[in-house]
């Protein structure tokens, strides 16, 4: 990275996918029975060299602070660099004013202390490879004190409850608008990832509670867009996928069972994330899998078809699984068999049964249960 | 500030039985299981038993090894006061020397011992397989007040003149050591396990050092001097799985042992006590196609195949594409096995490409086939 940059990793606008989210925020929850949502954007960042890294917490820390276990997983270098999990603590009891920004002004050290020329807001719903090189470099291009990237799209359900930019000639934000399911023609979805100069975001911060002390870092780029600046719009080229309900949680994962390589590809690009010192998988005489992605731990003796299991589960001779996403720690002893099922952690299917939800709407299984 | 004990690893062999494979790397950075190296098991081992300072004894082809040891954090050795350090050859004032013997590469290393300044020395070899913890060993030395304590294999004694052989009295205080007997006249085989009070170690280093006509090796060497000197040396019997991988087909078995249909109650389970530590690459999950077969394997992440696998260990990156099979086989990290070919009782080394409709090996006996033979 040419530039030095600090990131905000914005989690205090976390999107509900259901049970999924409650004891966990979006962020920590997990995806591709490796990953959490939060690293897509993290890695984004190492990727871009960028070193110095916060994320901003409204609730639910505990579990961002459980996935996050060290921040040399993420950071070149831990000394020069940092990565740290911010609240606003003085605000815990009162949500109203629990906002990022007056996260980021119980917590500015992180903005006097280093010494950053810009600084990026994003958040973790979007799962996209982008380089934030080629971003800041289009930022410094605007003569804008700050941009906003977009993705040009027609698919409204993809990205329901999402905001589409209005763009005048000059490649400017006219307005931000909620995205309907009237949109059928092409439109701008705003990505939510904000870069701002430095010294405008120290000011932004600074300044906000003239505007208002509730408002977050998305309001404030809003005020100013219609009052006082040129907001610059970046477009943003390649794949997006967008993750804000419980529905798209499901749907999208299957979907890239469907075309598993172009996604686990990612362009190259490495994804970082913590590491449980899993085996690799074992495999026994009667496994039958197909069009599965499978985590490190598990032990297959039974049927998996087009299904995503996280670390250590078990599937025993016997047992099958179809179009599931089954958590870490997941058990399905034999006579099981479960069809379009979300299964949270350590879940054990002890009993011989059929439990069967549909594509549209998947059987949900809490955390810990014995069935 | 001194410890109760250092571990020194002996990690400088080239392992020329496993041909190609350690042709740019060291027998112990040699994978295996499809995650590891050789060396993650003795350096887990190590971890599991609260020792906090290992040496690892790195020369021939030692960037790879120096590298993946690095300062231990693999194992977990980059904890408060825990040390991991490799120790490859150095010049000194008297000059610079390749290690000459296995004895010669710790005397060479005896700064690096008084600095740390422990009461026992644990001298391991880098190139085994097996799980343990050395807490029981060290417990039988200690309550023995022995000099030396080594770790012994029973094994049939049709075998036994493949191995340095002990022979011990009721006790099991050792009373000869033969390398590699004609007629062995006891099956308690050497490990290559050693715990040695340091104090004497240290002075039977300095006094082997001194011998012109020393070959500078623990077993031929050290130990029966030791012997000669009346002192105290008992044999620490060892249970469970262990294993040099020292050619290609002993390689192969170990690998095909730790599948489903070769489980017995010696196997090797990762996930139990003591687990067995190793890198972590930045792989995406394994991905089984709409096509696939997968049968009796183990599979590590980042791992792709859409044709058929069978008995075999598949190691990360790993592409199997459509139509192809793979059978009795293990795949290094990065092969790529193109449509239609088939591989089977084979070692496929990193990296290697296997060409499409190509076929790899039609006999029984094992192979290695690796990326330095050149496309065919």
């Amino acid at each position: 990275m040419l530039h030095k940059v600090l990131a905000l990793i914005d989690l205090h606008n976390p999107n509900n996918l259901g049970l999924l989210t409650e004891n966990r925020l979006e962020a920590v929850t997990t995806f591709l029975g490796r990953y959490t949502f939060i690293d897509f954007m993290l890695s984004n960042c190492t990727n871009s060299e960028i070193d110095n890294i916060a994320i901003l917490c409204k609730e639910k820390s505990r579990s961002v602070a459980k996935h996050i276990s060290r921040d040399s997983i993420y950071l070149k270098n831990s000394k020069t660099g940092f990565l740290k999990i911010l609240n606003s603590e003085t605000n815990i009891s009162n949500p109203l004013f629990n906002s990022d920004v007056n996260n980021v002004k119980e917590n500015d050290y992180i903005l006097y202390d280093n010494d950053s020329e810009y600084v990026i807001v994003a958040p973790v719903h979007f799962i996209l490879n982008i380089d934030f090189n080629d971003i800041i470099e289009k930022h410094i291009e605007s003569n804008c004190l700050c941009s906003v990237v977009y993705k040009v799209s027609d698919d409204s359900e993809m990205f329901s409850n999402c905001e589409k930019l209005t763009i005048d000639a000059l490649g400017n934000v006219q307005k931000f608008e909620q995205i309907t399911s009237s949109d059928k023609t092409k439109f701008n979805v705003n990505l939510g990832i904000y870069i701002f100069n430095r010294e405008f975001f120290n000011r932004l911060i600074k300044e906000s509670s003239n505007i208002s002390e509730i408002y977050s870092i998305d309001d404030l780029v809003k005020y100013n867009a219609k009052y006082k600046i040129n907001v610059n719009t970046i477009e943003f080229k390649k794949d997006v996928y967008c993750f804000n309900s419980f529905e798209k949680y499901f749907k999208y994962s299957m979907d890239i069972l469907d075309n598993p390589t172009g996604f686990l590809n990612y362009d190259d690009a490495l994804i970082y994330t913590t590491t449980h010192n899993s085996r690799p998988v074992l495999y026994g005489s009667s496994s039958y899998v197909r069009s599965s992605l499978i985590a490190n731990g598990c032990t297959i003796n039974g049927t998996v078809k087009h299904s995503i299991l996280a670390r250590d589960v078990v599937i025993e001779d016997g047992a099958s699984v179809e179009n599931c996403i089954l958590f870490s720690h997941t058990v399905v002893k034999s006579g099981v068999h479960l069809k379009n099922v979300v299964c949270n952690k350590r879940v054990v299917f002890n009993n011989p049964q059929k439990l069967e939800g549909s594509l549209e709407a998947p059987l949900y299984i809490k955390e810990g249960s014995i069935i | 500030m001194s410890r109760k004990v250092v571990a020194m690893i002996l990690a400088g062999g080239k392992g020329t039985r496993l041909q190609a494979l350690t042709k740019k790397v060291a027998k112990p950075a040699v994978y295996f299981g499809g995650k590891y190296r050789i060396i993650d098991f003795c350096l887990s081992n190590v971890a599991n038993s609260s020792i906090d300072c290992v040496g690892v004894l790195t020369q021939y082809e030692s960037v790879v090894l120096n590298s993946y040891v690095s300062n231990g954090e693999i194992w977990g050795f980059d904890g408060v006061n825990s040390k991991c350090i490799a120790l490859p050859p150095r010049q000194t004032e008297e000059g610079a020397n390749w290690y000459d013997g296995t004895a010669d590469a710790i005397y060479k290393n005896l700064d690096f011992l008084d600095g740390e300044d422990p009461e026992y020395v644990l001298i391991l070899s880098g190139d085994h397989i097996y799980k343990t913890t050395y807490k029981e060993m060290l417990n039988t030395h200690i309550k023995a007040k022995a000099d030396c304590t080594i770790s012994v294999l029973e094994v049939p004694i049709s075998e036994a003149s493949r191995f340095g052989i002990l022979e011990v009295d009721n006790v099991d205080n050792i009373t000869k050591f033969v390398e590699k007997p004609k007629e062995p006249k006891s099956n308690l085989a050497s490990m290559g396990v050693y715990v040695f009070t340091y104090k004497a170690l240290r002075k039977a280093l300095i006094e082997d050092h001194k011998d012109p006509k020393s070959e500078h090796d623990f077993g031929k060497n050290i130990i029966p001097s030791l012997l000669k000197q009346k002192k105290k040396l008992i044999a620490y019997r060892f249970k469970g799985y262990w294993k040099d991988v020292g050619t290609l087909s002993s390689l192969h078995e170990a690998n095909m042992e730790l599948l489903p249909s070769r489980r017995t109650d010696d196997t090797i389970l990762f996930n139990t006590f003591p687990q067995v530590f190793s890198q972590d690459t930045k792989s995406h999950p394994q991905f089984i196609g709409k096509n696939a077969t997968v049968e009796d394997c183990l599979i590590n992440q980042g791992a792709l195949i859409f044709g058929c696998a069978k008995g075999s260990v598949i190691s990360n990156e790993v592409t199997i594409e459509n139509g192809a099979i793979v059978e009795n086989s293990v795949l290094m990290p990065g092969v790529v096995v193109k449509k239609n070919a088939v591989v089977k009782n084979a070692i496929i080394g990193p990296n290697t490409l296997i060409n499409e409709n190509e076929i790899v090996n039609e006999g029984n006996e094992i192979v290695l086939i690796d990326k330095e033979r050149g496309l065919q």
